[in-house]
């Protein structure tokens, strides 16, 4: 069989051709057939010639393809439209076939592009930059020498081109040339700090120091600053020129340029991270801003003009752009189709998402978002820039196994892709398009890398939540988890990410540090760096495992305990920073610690360390003989009313220490049975109950304990005064407790005072006080305030000095406004009256008439 | 204006068997002041401080109540009535209803299971309020040992209540040392809890000194405060010496009435406006007050007649704030209560023998002492000059309390000078009124030296910015635009002697008719106008521009009539 050759002219009726070889009638013969038209798709034209056996057939198709060829015809090459184009009479047209050259790496036509760009260079003609790039692009190093006069061109489009094509040809010396050249650009801070700074890693404190000083700048420079950094093209410089675009604003005048170019050139580099972030900024930044005008140098003619900047046609030609890129890297290098579309994706978030208005939905708007995920889509059609429903049949969600995204198959083969998509997603329905996608491919969690996996866990939780993702992330981690060697590094920075919060990992790391312990109790760093981990029960199980060890092994402590008490007795950051370490100290590291510390330090530890420090301070002191005598009751005290429960609870075992001391003088814990803390009103009361004999103590010993205004320790007071009532100078004790504010002591007193109190005026008059708290309560106790008239009514009754007494004390109580008590106090005053006509009070007695 | 407080010690009380020991904790940052006493009678100290403690913590500003979650209750409730009436089979509806029984077991089940850890957050967070509240907000009483008294003032945490617990010498039953000053004291909610430990039958020593109880094993002062003091704290100071220092009517109350009031208010409770305490008063007669809006009248004892030339009704609101006085009702012997006029301050002066506890109301709970109510603006105020000024500043230091005339005759600056002086030194927090004594106190509110020509400026200043009617009413009275039409003085009247005025004011309103009843030092007793000012605030807030006006063309004529 013989190949069709195809053949092409430029000028004349029939510019295509097409000589082939096909079968005639009988099988043994063949038919030379030629075809030709206005174009390949028009083949209007032509002749049929033989037939001709078909071992003779090659002679009669060479004739008719001489014959063409002498008629000005020649064979068409692959790409000869193209380089046809590169002769086109228009510059944009040549332009474009240059940047298409340019993805096909077609080094065949590097000289007539040279031609081309030297000429267009001489010329000053802006096509130079689209040869220069494909030139970069397809990497000839014969472009070296344009690209570098190309960089030192002031205009931003033609050094862009030149820098990048220096690049993409591996230039390092014109590089060089390049990066100082911009740096004489930047401001002299950013300039200083960039001569100090090494380049070499994207480390966050040269990161911070370096934004730090682009902060400082005018706002209006974030441009050039960013595009510079973005041209010197190192870790660093390039992490620090989206961070600064980041907090630009894309769409004003002197950033909107430089963001353009920064966009050019991460396509032109490849980089898709930056095209990623910049392509969905533009489109976020599009939402509601029409763009704005401003006098402006012309990058055409270097003239200041009233230019406008960042309107509606250049948005959607930028979108536009971005697509295309992707679309060109889908068919020219479509390795990297997948992985460029997720870092799209992943800068989608809910600012994205709109109110949905007739069939536009409410990502209608994302174009990019659209474009990758239902390119393929046969329920939605693209207006504009706006994605919506072709009708209301197509709003229902697709059928289960129908693929919407644009080139599935490369998302296929890029399945990886779908890792960065997942842990970087940020709107569901990017997150669903990715979960689809591990669902599909469950092996590409096998062969994730450790650090993808921990990212797939740190997603937001409100993404996942409802899907298995955490789980089957969580139990390929545990898979690969070897108790006996376990990767410390994903131990540290589990227990150092807030996903660890999360039920499921927190539960298999808990489990991982039980396991190893055995291992990393003997790495220092693990040790130093485990209990601070985010998740409280992780820090429980951290202090568990570790305290387990300690326990067991003298030498571990010995080596240990330097460290723990360096850390205990640094400040704190935040209160409870290194509450672990100090639980792992109070249980496994006291004697160590105590050794280190004179009662001085420790005293001193305890008035000024940290929270934790303070506590670990008062356990050494709650165990270390002679402390009761050095610290002094006052201070125990102090410590038993702390708000650190360890501290409290050295106070304890201090305050149990020293019973003898207790027994003497128990005021210290009437006044402790009254503390905020449970504990420690729980151990006083013990004490008090159990070992103090309050009964050898007398009278101050008792009333100490009733003086109490917490209702347990009232009660037991109480309790114990019936009980050894009649041992105590009854008048004595209920003098005191009619002192008492509350009024369950009063009423407890009142009965005393009804029961015991002496005859007579002046055992009377002792209790004014307490008659006067009683009746001018404003929220009385009825039995109490009725029992008080009815004793004052009572001894009134007795003797006229009393009655005095009592009258001016009711006297006193006459107007009131409550009724029942006026009735009371009138009728008793009555009575005192009468019966001792001596008395008077405000009331008046008339005589009945007879 | 930040504050700072630095404490040494704590303040609390330590108690054994036998003896007590009240300490307070003064701030070191303060002039070094202290008192080293024995008390003789500590429940009286233990009633006021108790009584002053409630006025630290009050705040009875309205609040509106959340009601999140009842409407979220109520929008529930709907909704399952709303789906009830949907549901048509009743079969339906039962499973519904065993769904929702068996829900809201679950529900009960899991508050139960939740309840030691909610338990626990609920105490966790009560703690970090009360801590953090009281380091962050709580303002400390301030202090001042005087040579025969020793005082606490302090502001409610609304700023509408002024209390000031003064104990007298007579009180302490032996005093080993003291130095006159003024500083704050450490004043905690548990300092409060332990001032329920005071009794008579243990010796109680009563130490103010900037170690307070120490218990730390250095020196280092272990509590700090440091408050952003509202300037409004600091006006409210000098509000309070301004109404004191005004001709108020007063009315000696016995204890029972002071307790028919508090009673009436704990146990009522209104829900509907008006809601004042009108205070009618009838020449000659015990006065009585009425509880708005129910009309309940109670009438006080014969003591409380009212001496004034006519029949007034007078509202004040905001009743509930005298709930504070409860724990001094048994101690109280008698009550003064001061009155300056409708919707305006009222003062409680009681008298607790050895101790007096004064409580200063402003007009209305939300009308803080500070807020929109120039109370200065009646007094009169001659201009002082800074000689003046230091003068009368180092008069009053020296004996630490004084008359004005005595400080007049002292200082020899004439007794207008002399009360204007005080007058600004109590604006600049220099001095205060004591109105149960009748005296005026030295008392440097802060701890900056004194300067009086800076003072003078920043009076001045101070004068024309927080004063606009007052600025409008020298504008008026320089322009010629205020005329006295009668004026007639009161030789007759013992208590309220000066001048009734009549005038005609041309502003920018147009011409007002002010009248007013000045005292011979010139500060307002009462006042009327016929502007829109006068008309919608009466004095709440102050006395219009015309008043002020016609003051001025009355003390120019007073002036040039050689008084």
């Amino acid at each position: 069989m013989v190949d069709p050759v195809r053949l092409h002219r430029f000028d004349g009726l029939d510019r295509y051709a097409v000589v082939s070889v096909e079968p005639a009638s009988d099988p043994s013969q063949r038919m030379v057939r030629v075809a030709r038209g206005p174009s390949s798709s028009k083949l209007t034209g032509g002749s049929t010639f033989g037939p001709y056996p078909a071992a003779e057939v090659q002679q009669p198709f060479g004739l008719a393809v001489q014959q063409l060829l002498d008629e000005g015809f020649s064979k068409i090459i692959p790409g000869w439209d193209l380089i046809a184009q590169l002769d086109s009479g228009a510059p944009s047209e040549r332009a474009r076939a240059a940047v298409r050259i340019g993805w096909r790496r077609r080094d065949d036509v590097v000289p007539k592009l040279l031609a081309l760009a030297e000429s267009a260079f001489a010329a000053n003609r802006g096509e130079v930059c689209s040869f220069v790039d494909a030139l970069g692009l397809i990497g000839d190093k014969r472009a070296i020498d344009l690209a570098r006069r190309m960089a030192e061109r002031k205009n931003l489009s033609r050094r862009r081109s030149g820098v990048e094509a220096l690049r993409n040809l591996g230039d390092t010396e014109g590089l060089a040339l390049a990066r100082q050249r911009g740096f004489d650009r930047l401001p002299p801070t950013v300039k200083t700090v960039m001569a100090d700074l090494d380049e070499t890693s994207e480390q966050s404190a040269q990161l911070k120091t370096l934004l730090d000083a682009v902060r400082g700048c005018d706002a209006r420079r974030f441009g050039l600053i960013a595009d510079v950094l973005y041209e010197a093209g190192t870790p660093v410089t390039v992490a620090a020129a989206r961070r600064v675009l980041t907090f630009s604003k894309l769409g004003r005048p002197h950033i909107w340029r430089y963001a353009k170019s920064v966009l050019r050139r991460a396509m032109l580099r490849r980089d898709v991270k930056t095209f990623g972030y910049i392509a969905h900024a533009v489109e976020l930044e599009s939402r509601g801003n029409k763009g704005t005008t401003a006098l402006l140098k012309s990058g055409l003619d270097g003239q200041k003009k009233h230019l406008s900047v960042f309107r509606v046609d250049t948005q959607e030609y930028v979108k536009r752009a971005c697509w295309r890129f992707l679309r060109d890297l889908a068919v020219w290098e479509p390795q990297k189709y997948a992985r460029a579309c997720a870092e799209v994706l992943v800068h989608y978030t809910t600012q994205d998402v709109q109110m949905p208005k007739g069939f536009v939905p409410a990502t209608g708007r994302a174009y990019l978002l659209g474009r990758i995920v239902r390119g393929k889509s046969k329920r939605m059609k693209l207006r504009g820039t706006i994605w919506r429903y072709r009708n209301h049949a197509s709003t229902k969600p697709p059928p289960a196994g129908v693929r919407e995204e644009s080139y599935p198959e490369l998302w296929d083969a890029g399945r990886e892709a779908y890792l960065r998509v997942l842990s970087g997603a940020k709107l569901p329905e990017v997150f669903a398009f990715g979960f689809q996608g591990l669902l599909r491919h469950p092996d590409i969690l096998e062969h994730a890398t450790t650090k993808q996996l921990v990212q797939l866990l740190e997603t937001d939780p409100s993404m996942t939540a409802g899907t298995p993702l955490v789980d089957l992330v969580v139990k390929e981690l545990d898979r690969r988890f070897d108790p006996a060697k376990p990767d410390l590094k994903l131990l540290f920075r589990f227990a150092a990410s807030p996903s660890s919060s999360r039920p499921e990992v927190r539960k298999v790391l808990v489990g991982w540090i039980d396991r190893s312990v055995s291992f990393w109790s003997k790495d220092e760093q693990a040790v130093f760096s485990l209990p601070l981990a985010v998740d409280g029960a992780v820090r429980a199980a951290v202090v568990e495992a570790l305290s387990r060890s300690f326990e067991g092994d003298a030498a571990l402590r010995a080596a240990y305990a330097p460290g723990f008490l360096a850390i205990l007795q640094k400040p704190e950051a935040t209160p409870g920073q290194y509450a672990a370490f100090a639980a792992i100290a109070r249980r496994s590291l006291l004697a160590e610690l105590g050794a280190k510390l004179d009662m001085d330090a420790l005293m001193t530890w305890l008035d000024e360390g940290s929270s934790s420090g303070r506590s670990v301070a008062g356990a050494i002191l709650g165990i270390r003989p002679g402390a009761l005598q050095a610290l002094g009751m006052e201070r125990i005290v102090a410590m038993a009313d702390d708000e650190i429960a360890a501290v409290r609870g050295a106070a304890h075992a201090l305050l149990r220490s020293a019973l003898d001391q207790l027994r003497e003088d128990p005021s210290v814990l009437f006044a402790l049975a009254e503390s905020i803390w449970d504990d420690t009103r729980k151990v006083v009361f013990q004490l008090l109950t159990d070992e103090i004999d309050l009964i050898a103590l007398g009278l101050p010993g008792l009333i100490g304990l009733c003086d109490s205004s917490d209702p347990v320790v009232e009660a037991l007071g109480r309790e114990l005064v019936v009980k050894h009532f009649d041992a105590l100078d009854a008048e004595e004790v209920l003098y005191r407790l009619s002192e008492h504010p509350s009024q369950k002591m009063q009423a407890f007193a009142l009965g005393l005072i009804r029961d015991h109190l002496r005859p007579g005026y002046i055992p009377l008059a002792r209790l004014e006080g307490f008659f006067r708290a009683v009746l001018f309560d404003v929220s009385p106790s009825r039995p109490i305030k009725d029992g008080v008239l009815g004793l004052l009514l009572h001894r009134g009754r007795i003797e006229e000095r009393q009655a005095e007494f009592a009258a001016q004390i009711l006297g006193d109580l006459l107007r009131t406004h409550t009724q029942y008590d006026f009735d009371y106090v009138a009728s008793a005053l009555a009575q005192l009256q009468t019966l001792h006509p001596s008395v008077s009070t405000d009331l008046q007695l008339k005589k009945a008439s007879a | 204006m930040k504050v700072q407080f630095k404490y040494a010690g704590s303040s609390g009380i330590v108690s054994d068997l036998s003896k007590s020991r009240v300490a307070f904790a003064t701030n070191m940052l303060r002039e070094p002041s202290y008192l080293e006493a024995q008390l003789a009678r500590p429940l009286i100290a233990r009633e006021g401080l108790a009584a002053l403690h409630a006025v630290v913590v009050s705040d009875f500003k309205y609040r509106p109540k959340d009601r999140l979650e009842f409407q979220a209750w109520l929008e529930e409730q709907d909704r399952k009535f709303l789906a009830s009436l949907a549901l048509k089979s009743d079969d339906i509806r039962q499973r519904i209803e065993a769904k929702e029984a068996r829900l809201e077991e679950l529900r009960a089940l899991r508050r139960q299971r939740r309840k030691p850890f909610i338990d626990a957050r609920r105490k966790y967070f009560e703690y970090v309020y009360e801590n953090q509240y009281e380091l962050d907000y709580l303002l400390d009483p301030v202090i001042t040992i005087h040579p025969d008294e020793i005082a606490f003032e302090a502001f409610s945490l609304d700023e509408s209540s002024y209390g000031r617990l003064a104990l007298k010498y007579d009180l302490f039953k032996k005093i080993d040392s003291f130095e006159c000053g003024t500083t704050n004291v450490d004043f905690s909610a548990r300092l409060a809890q332990h001032v329920a430990r005071l009794r008579s039958y243990r010796d109680t020593r009563f130490d103010v000194s900037p170690s307070g109880f120490t218990i730390a094993s250095d020196d280092v002062a272990h509590k700090e405060k440091k408050i952003d003091l509202p300037e409004s704290w600091v006006k409210g100071f000098h509000q309070v010496q301004s109404v004191m220092a005004m001709s108020l009517d007063r009315l000696r109350l016995a204890p029972i009435d002071l307790f028919n009031l508090i009673r009436h208010v704990k146990r009522y409770k209104a829900r509907t406006s008006p809601r004042a305490l009108r205070w009618e008063l009838t020449p000659g007669q015990p006065a009585c007050v009425v509880f708005e809006p129910w009309e309940h009248k109670i009438q006080l004892s014969p003591t409380a007649v009212y001496e004034g030339p006519k029949p007034v009704k007078i509202r004040t609101w905001g009743r509930r704030r005298l709930l504070v006085l409860e724990r001094l009702l048994h101690r109280c012997e008698k009550v003064d209560v001061f009155l300056a006029g409708h919707g305006l301050p009222t003062i409680y002066v009681c008298d607790l023998g050895d101790a007096t506890f004064t409580l200063g109301l402003s007009g209305w709970t939300d009308n803080d002492w500070t807020g929109t109510s120039p109370f200065s603006l009646l007094e009169q105020k001659m201009d002082v000059d800074a000689d003046a000024l230091s003068t009368t500043y180092h008069g009053l230091r020296e004996p630490r309390y004084a008359t004005a005339q005595a400080l007049a005759d002292q200082t020899g600056l004439g007794l207008e000078t002399t009360r204007s002086s005080l007058s600004l030194l109590c604006q600049a927090g220099r001095a205060m009124f004591d109105l149960g004594g009748g005296v005026y106190r030295h008392r440097d509110l802060f701890h900056f030296p004194f300067d009086a020509k800076k003072e003078v400026v920043k009076l001045k200043k101070q004068a024309e910015d927080d004063n606009p009617k007052a600025k409008e009413a020298r504008k008026i009275f320089e322009a010629g635009d205020a005329r006295i039409i009668a004026r007639r003085p009161l030789m007759g009247q013992a208590d309220k002697p000066g001048f009734k005025l009549s005038g005609s004011v041309r502003g920018s309103e147009g011409r007002m008719r002010p009248q007013l009843h000045v005292a011979d030092d010139g500060s307002i007793i009462s006042a009327k106008c016929t502007c829109t000012y006068y008309k919608k605030f009466k004095l709440t807030k102050g006395p219009c521009e015309h008043v002020l006006a016609l003051r001025l063309a009355h003390m120019e004529r007073l002036e040039g009539e050689g008084a």
